[in-house]
């Protein structure tokens, strides 16, 4: 296994509005992780599961990825992982990189765990950065709140890109012209278990309102005239304890 | 027909839970009495013929406790009621929550959903990450297993050891980052097919949207759930559970390759806005910016501003809030000096609490604010930081 080769697993993304093909965001961030682990002189693979037409693909390619490996080509029904885990095994990577939830399908989020089962490696997600650390390499994951926490990883690792990790490359017209597809066949068995399931258009259901405005009623409206600077700070800080703000900020008290 | 349908059944406001249409089947029919299910019954008969739903719906208003769909959540009825005792469940359910819960009250839903999934025979297990103040009994909860282990990955290792020991028939998580990131994990390492995102149960059946939002699947109840907020309305009944504490089960890491180094120093003042969850706003009320900042490291808040602010190029742009700026979804937001400004109220649309301080009453954030101070921000900033620094020591 070379520490230095590196899969990138692509998904086809969708724009949450428009529904147009597009990178997937968690995805495109995983391609500037990679560039950036290939610039220090790791080999990157991208491999795609699908169609080798699919216009998400260009997307990839103008944020600078010279090719991308499109296994298949298979349709919305196949199951994806077996293909990946095989396609990635392959090339015995030492880290695969993927974004952490697809845009499109089920969208459950199991693609890293699934292939990381496969090889046999460990999982991080929500990764928001990576860089190589003498023979291992540093994970930052991204907590609530704003805190990361460092995982190191000796030998290889599945990591999740999640949404906080650095924003994704422009796209450039000239890079994505330069940039190849290229289609290796393979065939995937079907999935069973979601061909059992319907599908149907989704009912708009209002959120709750109590889960949404989490205890906005604790301090009612008020408002107060005449105080002092100090009464001013003084019922400030009353406020915020009785939100438990103040409590919250202190960081060994935000456990997961 | 629908809407009125809808209007007519629900009840009225009484304890502040809204509540959806009987179109809306209760999530745990199973933990229904017989005599729920027939009230249940006869209020959806009543409101099929417009002529009788207006008398139903006029008795409701009257009287709205004795009317039947109230039944479904009764108020404890003495202070602490015996509790349940189940002594050799037929199943176990295990129901994971975290110090900070997904939404208000999330670890007593999810435990009374489980409650109703696993019927009178099955118990509850609560496993919570972090010693939280909660009262796990009146959720419901069986068995309570606390995780404290700081190491996340020695924490996992534990879940795992807990799940080998008690074959849970159902693992439930709230949907937020973290028990969905979880559940993941849980469904990888008991090698099942997760359900993420449970919008609705319908008795043997699940509706989980897909992942581009537009349609659900409807499929089976699935051995690891996570579920959404709105999956948690029209619970059955809490009772009260005895929470009989359980060791959890020592467990080491099964994973060498991989070390948790903890968390790393963060000056918290310098969040990314869209990650910040207790803001210092400044707007144009504010003059000396260095004593802003210190507010906001003294409350260990992250900073933010008016387009007014950085405009003027007081701030930077990335610390700017609104639709033209960041959009915040923060638990507190504190505006100092910022009248609110249409685009600059839309970023702060998602935040929960927010607090004003203004020299003008009329101004649009005090409107908005939870708690509006009518003073000079820039005179009570100094003020400010002396209490932090005082209550911080």
């Amino acid at each position: 296994m070379d520490r230095k080769s590196l899969v990138l697993l692509l998904s086809s993304g969708r724009h949450p509005v428009s529904g147009r093909a597009r990178a997937a965001d968690c995805d495109a961030r995983a391609v500037r992780l990679a560039l950036d682990l290939w610039q220090q002189g790791c080999t990157v693979t991208a491999l795609h599961a699908g169609r080798p037409d699919d216009a998400a693909l260009a997307d990839y390619l103008g944020m600078g990825l010279p090719e991308i490996t499109v296994l298949g080509p298979l349709d919305d029904m196949e199951d994806a992982v077996p293909v990946l885990a095989e396609a990635a095994a392959g090339r015995a990577p030492a880290l695969v990189l993927c974004g952490q939830r697809a845009e499109t399908g089920e969208g459950s989020g199991m693609v890293p765990y699934l292939v990381a089962e496969a090889l046999g490696l460990p999982v991080v997600a929500d990764v928001a950065g990576v860089r190589l650390d003498g023979p291992g390499l540093k994970v930052l994951r991204a907590e609530p709140a704003g805190r990361r926490r460092q995982y190191s990883l000796d030998g290889g690792g599945v990591l999740a890109v999640g949404a906080f990790a650095p924003p994704p490359l422009p796209f450039a017209y000239g890079r994505m012209r330069r940039g190849s597809v290229v289609l290796q066949a393979m065939q995937a068995p079907p999935d069973r278990e979601r061909a059992q399931w319907t599908l149907q258009p989704a009912r708009m259901r209002p959120n709750r309102l109590d889960a949404a405005n989490a205890g906005t009623d604790s301090g009612g409206n008020q408002a107060l005239a005449g105080l002092t600077p100090d009464q001013a700070a003084e019922r400030i800080m009353q406020f915020l304890a009785e939100i438990k703000v103040l409590n919250d900020a202190a960081p060994e008290r935000r456990a997961e | 027909m629908r809407r009125r349908i809808d209007r007519s059944t629900r009840p009225t406001a009484t304890d502040g839970r809204p509540r959806s249409s009987n179109a809306d089947r209760p999530a745990a029919s199973t933990g229904a009495t017989q005599e729920e299910k027939l009230a249940r019954t006869r209020v959806r008969r009543v409101s099929e013929t417009p002529e009788e739903a207006a008398p139903a719906r006029l008795r409701r208003v009257n009287a709205p406790a004795a009317q039947a769909p109230e039944r479904r959540h009764p108020r404890p009825a003495s202070a602490d009621p015996a509790p349940v005792r189940v002594d050799n469940p037929a199943r176990h359910l295990l129901v994971v929550s975290f110090l900070r819960e997904a939404w208000p009250n999330a670890e007593a839903e999810l435990t009374r959903l489980a409650a109703g999934l696993a019927g009178e025979d099955g118990a509850v297990v609560l496993c919570r990450i972090g010693h939280a103040d909660r009262d796990a009994r009146k959720a419901g909860a069986d068995r309570l297993a606390v995780l404290d282990e700081p190491d996340t990955l020695g924490r996992r290792a534990q879940l795992l050891a807990l799940c080998r020991r008690f074959e849970p028939q159902r693992i439930i998580l709230a949907d937020d980052p973290a028990g969905a990131e979880l559940a993941r994990f849980l469904a990888a390492s008991l090698g099942v097919r997760p359900a993420i995102g449970v919008s609705q149960l319908r008795g043997d059946e699940i509706l989980v949207p897909a992942a581009d939002g537009r349609s659900e699947y409807h499929r089976p109840l699935a051995p690891v759930m996570t579920v959404r907020p709105v999956a948690c309305r029209n619970l059955a009944p809490s009772r009260t559970g005895e929470a009989r504490t359980i060791e959890p089960p020592a467990a080491e890491p099964a994973e060498r390759r991989l070390t948790d180094d903890g968390l790393l120093d963060t000056d918290v003042s310098l969040l990314p806005i869209r990650e910040a969850e207790f803001i210092l706003g400044a707007g144009d009320g504010v003059r000396d910016f260095d004593g802003f900042r210190e507010t906001a490291r003294a409350l260990s808040a992250t900073i933010g501003a008016s387009r007014v602010v950085c405009d003027a190029g007081l701030l930077p742009r990335h610390r700017q809030i609104g639709a033209s700026g960041h959009i915040a979804r923060a638990q507190c937001y504190i505006a100092m000096g910022i009248s609110g400004a249409p685009q600059h109220l839309e970023g702060i649309r998602d935040c929960a609490h927010v607090i004003a301080v203004n020299t003008d009453p009329h101004a649009a954030m005090m409107q908005r604010a939870d708690l509006a101070i009518i003073a000079d921000a820039q005179q009570v900033i100094p003020a400010l930081t002396a209490a932090a620094r005082a209550r911080h020591g």
